[in-house]
């Protein structure tokens, strides 16, 4: 990842903006970047200071220089450096510095301490050569490990990605993430959502009338000092977000110390390769659709686009919405399968706090999990189904609450 | 009822009906639908329900009372029972300030054992965590834990570093009922202040030789921790209880070669700051010249410069050769060399055969270098910064500052590594000084205070 001193960055009137690269840059780099690629792909064995020295002799221009340290930054991440394997730093160290203490003890003027000699005395009792055992003395620093390793890249894909690390690091010095996301759909959401808590960010979400989500995301302290504590977990937010249908982000960013916050916008588009594109439709919900659409029983079926939060409680994020063609009467339905009995609870107690609409949330009976769990009097229902859903049971549900209202 | 609870650093209280009775310090959060408080604000909270007797749950502190207390008690000195006398008053909140080798650590010690509750020690370095380690291990024969340096372990009794407490304080917080910050001068930055207020601890106690710093900030050590309820300064401990001591500023002439390295580069270095109207005493113009030597091909070549004769006046081979010649005056004595530099540090490990300890070191090999000090398997140890604070090194007498910054505290603090009492052990501290060069400078701001009065 990017250090924010390697960010190329420009900063006018309170907003600060990513310098992108241009066409002649990129031109001007083009060597530089081969010419690293091709130190670290022949730089097997070599110590890291060895290989940051030669990294630090290729030729670039003044003006490119912050630019190429960030290449280069990004080029050393996909390295392995390690130390050799058969040295004993610390035990030769021991054996060194132990006789030299008790040289220089003994010494006289007449017969002064004598470094090469304690070297020796020390290879001697190791079964080392002289060289060996300087050339090991502090072979474990991290600047003398040895590169074992180099992912490589070739300079356009190394480019290519230059960008979005940049607005990483940007992001590092973040305190607040303000987002307007439009979600794939509800496993993107899911997982969205999922990542702030494993993250341990809290966020306040609103849904806009054209249906993309306002969400606020930032750590609990927050409340109280704005820092840039929760910097990194709101960077490495980006790849989640970068993955849904349409993003545009907006961050506070302390980007100069003692100064005030300035904007960092980025929007963007769905990513093709980003990991959340793969949330599509899972099979058993799409097969349910099919079955659902078949029965032809006087409701409607289609993917669900809204998300039930309840501040303080969590939020559920369904799969599905049935609309009854008569009363316009709307069910949701989160299918949560397998999840874990604790989702269950979780589920139960966010439907008792009053989710503001009705949903029936769809779970195997594997969870040993009872349908009176969750109270009659609540808009939830817990629909506990064996092997696969049915369509005709869940029609019968809906069914059943038209007949109540 | 009200519940407390505690979340990421943060007290969460729900179902509060008088929000009145709640400190001004907590804020009602729409994000989660309850009142928030940095969890610094525990004991007042608490004490403002049980004051106006107010029924509550409190799931927030998960800390315990200890079962038993120092198992190996010695006769404290007189101005370490004033120390906790005067912390006691304060409903165990705020800062003792003793000098180094005074015996901070067992006012500390004796904290715990008068108040009995879990608790977490914070310190600067890894060294001190290897120290205290010990110290809390034998002091109180119990499991004692360890966060920070590749482990993670959470006990009763824990020492963990303000790296480590900055990022696991969220986690563990609510777990110990008395917060011990050694060298807390460190607390007040930007960063490490995050440890002080996300823990819920309702004791407290800093511990420093030298609480001031350079920014001002440690006037916030009164909220972070509590306010200043003793101190003592070296003059008044210096014979009786610290060991009498030498200091002896030495100025090393550079070869005519070095000499005119370092003008040649310090003339680079002083062109480009006067080109640039960098004023160097100004607040901002260390950050000035980084900034500008980063913009343009003479901007580095003097920040190249400047490197290069910063590292004459600081490890010149003439002031190695005085080191050569100080091992040898004091081949029977405990001796400790300071570096500002891990390579300079390096450099004399390497030239004299002498161990060193950087932050690298393992703690194994730090711990078996120290007690390789400590019973005279090695006559020398060299570092740069690790040891600068609180580590114990009784038996070392003897100092050589090859260089250092201007900085009064890690001066004194050096000074102090020395210091502890140990027989009729009279300790002598060298600093080496560049005759002639800007070190000089340093040497004189380093010297501010009265122990080397």
């Amino acid at each position: 990842m990017l250090t924010a001193d390697l960010v190329r960055v420009r900063v006018r009137k309170g907003e600060l903006a990513l310098r992108a690269l241009d066409a002649k840059t990129i031109e001007r780099l083009q060597p530089a970047i081969e010419r690293y690629v091709e130190v670290l792909a022949e730089g097997q064995g070599k110590a890291l200071e060895e290989i940051e020295d030669a990294l630090g002799e290729v030729d670039v221009a003044a003006r490119d220089r912050k630019t190429a340290d960030g290449l280069r930054k990004l080029l050393l991440d996909r390295c392995t450096f390690e130390m050799d394997d058969g040295i004993d730093p610390p035990t030769i160290r021991e054996a060194v510095f132990t006789r030299a203490a008790a040289a220089r003890r003994g010494a006289t003027d007449e017969a002064p301490f004598e470094r090469e000699a304690v070297i020796v005395e020390a290879a001697e009792a190791l079964g080392l050569s002289a060289q060996q055992v300087e050339d090991g003395l502090f072979a474990d620093l991290k600047k003398a490990h040895r590169l074992q390793s180099f992912e490589r890249v070739e300079a356009d894909e190394l480019l290519a990605g230059y960008d979005i690390e940049q607005a990483k690091a940007v992001l590092l010095r973040a305190t607040k993430l303000v987002v307007d996301v439009d979600f794939h759909d509800a496993g993107s959401a899911r997982e969205f959502f999922r990542k702030l808590k494993f993250r341990r960010l809290l966020h306040r979400i609103a849904r806009r009338p054209d249906g993309v989500y306002h969400v606020e995301i930032e750590g609990p302290y927050a409340l109280f000092q704005s820092s840039t504590r929760y910097g990194l977990q709101l960077a490495l937010m980006l790849p989640a977000l970068r993955a849904c249908a349409a993003y545009a982000l907006e961050a506070e960013v302390n980007w100069h110390k003692g100064k005030p916050p300035v904007t960092f916008r980025l929007a963007g588009e769905a990513d093709a390769s980003a990991e959340m594109r793969k949330a599509r439709m899972p099979d058993e919900v799409r097969t349910l659709v099919k079955r659902f659409k078949a029965l032809d029983c006087g409701w409607s079926v289609r993917r669900a686009s809204k998300i039930l939060a309840v501040p303080g409680a969590g939020l559920c994020v369904p799969d599905l919405v049935f609309t009854h063609d008569e009363s316009k009467t709307r069910v949701y339905l989160e299918v949560m399968g397998y999840w874990s009995r604790a989702a269950v609870v979780r589920r139960v107690e966010l439907a008792e706090k009053g989710l503001g609409e009705p949903v029936i949330f769809a779970l195997s009976s594997r969870l040993r999990v009872s349908e009176e769990m969750l109270d009659e009097g609540t808009k939830g229902e817990l629909y506990v189904y064996k092997g696969a859903m049915s369509a005709r049971a869940i029609a019968e549900r809906l069914d059943a609450r038209i007949a109540e209202a | 009822m009200a519940h407390l609870t505690f979340r990421a650093g943060t007290l969460e209280i729900r179902g509060v009906g008088d929000p009145a009775l709640l400190p001004d310090v907590c804020r009602w959060d729409d994000r989660t639908d309850c009142f928030r408080a940095p969890a610094v604000a525990y004991a007042d909270v608490v004490m403002s329900f049980f004051r106006r007797k107010a029924p509550y749950t409190d799931d927030a502190r998960d800390y315990a009372e200890l079962d038993g207390g120092l198992r190996i008690r010695r006769e404290p000195r007189p101005f370490q029972s004033e120390a906790l006398a005067a912390w006691r008053a304060q409903r165990n909140r705020g800062l003792v300030i003793l000098p180094t080798g005074a015996g901070k650590s067992y006012v500390a010690q004796m904290a715990i054992d008068a108040t009995r509750r879990s608790t977490l020690v914070v310190v600067p370095t890894l060294d001190l965590v290897r120290q205290w380690y010990d110290l809390l291990r034998v002091g109180f024969g119990r499991e004692v834990g360890v966060v920070g340096g590749g482990d993670y372990r959470v006990c009763d009794l824990t020492v963990t570093t303000y790296d480590s407490a900055h990022i696991h304080m969220e986690h563990f917080g609510n777990r110990f009922g008395l917060v011990v910050f050694d060298e807390c001068h460190h607390l007040p930055g930007d960063a490490y202040r995050f440890a002080a207020n996300a823990c819920l601890a309702p004791f407290r106690l800093g511990l420093s030789a030298t609480p001031e710093r350079a920014d001002g900030r440690h006037v916030d050590l009164e909220q972070l921790i509590g306010p200043l309820v003793y101190r003592q300064h070296v003059t008044e401990l210096k014979g009786e209880y610290l060991a009498d001591y030498d200091v002896e500023r030495v100025d090393v002439e550079l070869t005519p070669a070095e000499w005119a390295e370092y003008e040649h580069n310090r003339g680079v270095y002083r062109a480009f700051v006067a080109s640039q109207g960098i004023r160097m005493s100004s607040p901002s113009g260390w950050q000035d010249f980084i900034i500008r030597s980063s913009q343009s091909a003479a901007g580095r070549a003097a920040m190249r410069a400047w490197r290069a004769y910063k590292r004459i006046s600081s490890a010149a081979p003439s002031k190695l050769d005085f080191v050569e010649h100080l091992l040898d005056r004091h081949r029977r004595d405990r001796v400790l060399v300071f570096t500002q530099s891990n390579d300079t540090a390096h450099t004399v490990a390497r030239r004299f055969l002498v161990p060193v300890i950087t932050h690298q070191t393992k703690p194994t090999e730090r711990s078996a270098l120290l007690s390789g000090l400590a019973d005279g398997t090695y006559q020398a140890l060299a570092t740069s910064k690790v040891l600068n604070e609180g580590v114990d090194v009784p038996d070392a007498n003897v100092a050589i500052v090859i260089s250092g910054s201007g900085s009064v505290r890690e001066h004194v603090q050096r000074l102090g590594r020395i210091l502890r009492k140990s027989g009729d052990k009279r300790a002598v501290l060298y600093e080496l000084v560049a005759a002639n060069t800007a070190e000089e400078f340093t040497s004189e701001r380093r010297r501010e205070h009265d122990a080397y009065r």
